[in-house]
């Protein structure tokens, strides 16, 4: 009980700092906010105007405090190209990319892991060595290369998907396994390294000396010994596939995050990128805190650490 | 467990050692032939890399134009020998400054502790709460788009994932005998950091680098290929990548082959980098 609270307080620090740098972002733009909300045709009174209205001339430790407090409330400012409240338009897309991270989060467990018992099983023979080089080759593939092979070939060849993209299931699907590929291969890492550890273990060997079938001690005792020091790798996989959203989301045209974000830097859209990587690394703080809170849930020794 | 590693001891088998591995000997070789051919590019590219050709445009891959042309009549072959400098330049250099900041950071957080410490380490936390894409997005939001822009970036983002990593290795040296002798001949903080913290902490600071790499010529890349990073006409492979966007349907080799290149960097540096980590890693002596 004791860790969960200390690991909750702990979050509160780190999320003022993300607040704070999320203030920096819009200060250390260079261009004054005013002209690019109003553009340059604005007289200088009415620049002025608009200054002492958003509070810009005082201090910063001001202007902060008042940015905090209205983030605390759910309001992370007013787009300027849209004229809409961020969070809105930012709630609108997160579906598409929540759907993609969930489909390549699927493909990666789904491959990755059995791929992984797979290779340290087989470690000291054939085909161990080569499983783990395919997993070097899966991490190296870079995501929006392989969805643009994908096009090729399942839109212009087969014509199995639309090449213009869409929010179509055909082309999640396909957005997913190109980017879950790269997570996999992760995965079959972390799973394989993972598991040559506990099948060291003395109960491994307990079972193999009382004849219990080797796939039954592959899967049913060591598996789920060996995924609990993965949990702690979730928090992790998650952000690079919120990373990798932005590339994929792109070359299938679907609507989401990543190409929101991709237009509010090409706009300069300052209130939509501060607002979108604000939500976005406390989204990730959050989903890291609940993965530790996971951890120990599934190993209970760590609670009396 | 103690990590240690003395490279001072047979530095000249390193080499040898690396080679013994097919697929690290494999990758060492792609790796050496691509930054040749960068660095040889305006010699040995057979055309001009940005000279438009209207009389030669989008022609398929052949004898003449191994890669084919792009839709402004540039050989892409060429294009990508040129490319290269311009992608392994960059992640390069991102990666050398932000390991050498990860250095600097993580042996003072590490060997003096305290306050320093604890001060570095709420900073590294706060950057480590973005994702590395998201707090290159944020700093290219605050100093434009372009390349040498995602090489700042690239070394602001990475610094704060070296200083932890490389804290964590100077905490296990730091108790060594070594060390507490050192210390106990009167020897200064700077001696000790330079002559003996230094050097058992670099080998895990070349591998990590060198491990990091590929993911930074991905970011490279991808964001060229997004638009934020290489503009046109510069030949960087994803922004090749990204000049194929509208001729998907008519002229897949202007999409497929800087790709393919991205795809042999990261390769070739991960096959590298893997075989370091083995390497350093005691139980697999």
């Amino acid at each position: 009980m004791q860790f969960l609270l200390r690991r909750i307080i702990l979050t509160i620090p780190v999320l003022l700092g993300v607040t704070l740098l999320t203030f920096a972002i819009v200060k250390l733009t260079p261009g004054d906010p005013v002209i690019l909300m109003l553009g340059n045709s604005a007289t200088p009174e009415r620049v002025a105007e608009v200054r002492a209205q958003l509070g810009l001339d005082d201090p910063l430790l001001t202007q902060y405090g008042r940015y905090l407090s209205r983030v605390m409330a759910g309001d992370l400012g007013t787009s300027i190209r849209s004229k809409r409240p961020v969070l809105d338009e930012i709630m609108e897309r997160l579906p598409g990319t929540l759907e993609l991270a969930a489909g390549a989060l699927l493909v990666a467990t789904l491959t990755g892991i059995p791929f992984g018992v797979w290779a340290a099983a087989s470690r000291r023979r054939w085909p161990g060595p080569v499983l783990m080089s395919i997993t070097i080759v899966g991490m190296s593939l870079p995501s929006f290369w392989l969805a643009v092979i994908a096009l090729i070939v399942f839109g212009v060849n087969l014509r199995w998907v639309s090449v213009t993209g869409g929010d179509t299931l055909s082309s999640l699907v396909l957005a997913a396994l190109c980017l879950g590929i790269g997570e996999a291969a992760v995965l079959a890492r972390l799973t394989c390294s993972s598991m040559r550890e506990v099948l060291l273990a003395d109960y491994i060997r307990t079972a193999s000396a009382k004849g219990l079938a080797r796939p039954a001690i592959l899967w049913r005792h060591a598996l789920r010994n060996a995924l609990i020091p993965l949990l702690t790798q979730l928090g992790l996989l998650f952000g690079s596939l919120m990373g990798g959203s932005l590339f994929i989301e792109s070359v299938f045209a679907r609507s989401g995050l990543g190409r929101y974000a991709i237009n509010a830097i090409s706009a300069r859209d300052l209130p939509q990128i501060q607002g979108m990587v604000l939500f976005a690394a406390v989204i990730y703080v959050i989903v890291n805190l609940l993965v530790d809170l996971a951890y120990t849930w599934a190993d209970p020794r760590l609670r009396y650490a | 467990m103690m990590m240690t590693f003395r490279p001072a001891q047979q530095p000249w088998r390193f080499p040898g050692r690396l080679l013994q591995d097919p697929f690290s000997a494999v990758g060492a070789v792609i790796l050496v032939l691509l930054i040749a051919a960068a660095v040889l590019a305006p010699v040995i590219s057979p055309f001009d890399a940005l000279e438009l050709r209207y009389d030669r445009i989008l022609q398929p891959p052949g004898s003449v134009h191994w890669f084919g042309t792009d839709d402004l009549g540039r050989d892409i072959f060429s294009r990508i020998l040129h490319g290269g400098a311009e992608t392994l330049r960059v992640s390069l250099a991102a990666t050398l400054l932000g390991v050498m900041g990860g250095l600097c950071f993580g042996i003072i957080s590490g060997y003096f502790g305290g306050w320093i410490d604890d001060l570095i380490q709420r900073v590294v936390e706060v950057f480590l709460a973005f994702p590395t894409v998201l707090l290159l997005i944020a700093i290219i939001a605050v100093l434009g788009r372009g390349l040498e822009v995602i090489l700042i970036a690239g070394a602001i983002a990475t610094i704060p994932i070296y200083t932890r990593l490389l804290r964590g290795i100077t905490l296990s040296v730091r108790h060594q005998d070594y060390i507490v002798s050192a210390q106990s001949l009167g020897a200064g903080h700077g001696h000790i950091l330079l002559h003996h913290v230094l050097p058992n902490v670099l080998p895990f600071a070349l591998t990590y680098a060198t491990l990091g790499l590929g993911s930074i010529i991905l970011a490279t890349a991808g964001l060229s290929y997004i638009g934020l990073g290489a503009q046109p006409p510069s030949p960087e492979w994803g922004a090749m990548l990204n000049a194929g966007r509208p001729h998907i349907r008519s002229a897949w080799w202007m999409s497929v082959f800087p790709g393919l290149f991205i795809f042999l960097a990261v390769l070739s540096v991960n096959l590298v980098g893997e075989r370091l980590r083995v390497l350093l890693d005691p139980r697999n002596r």
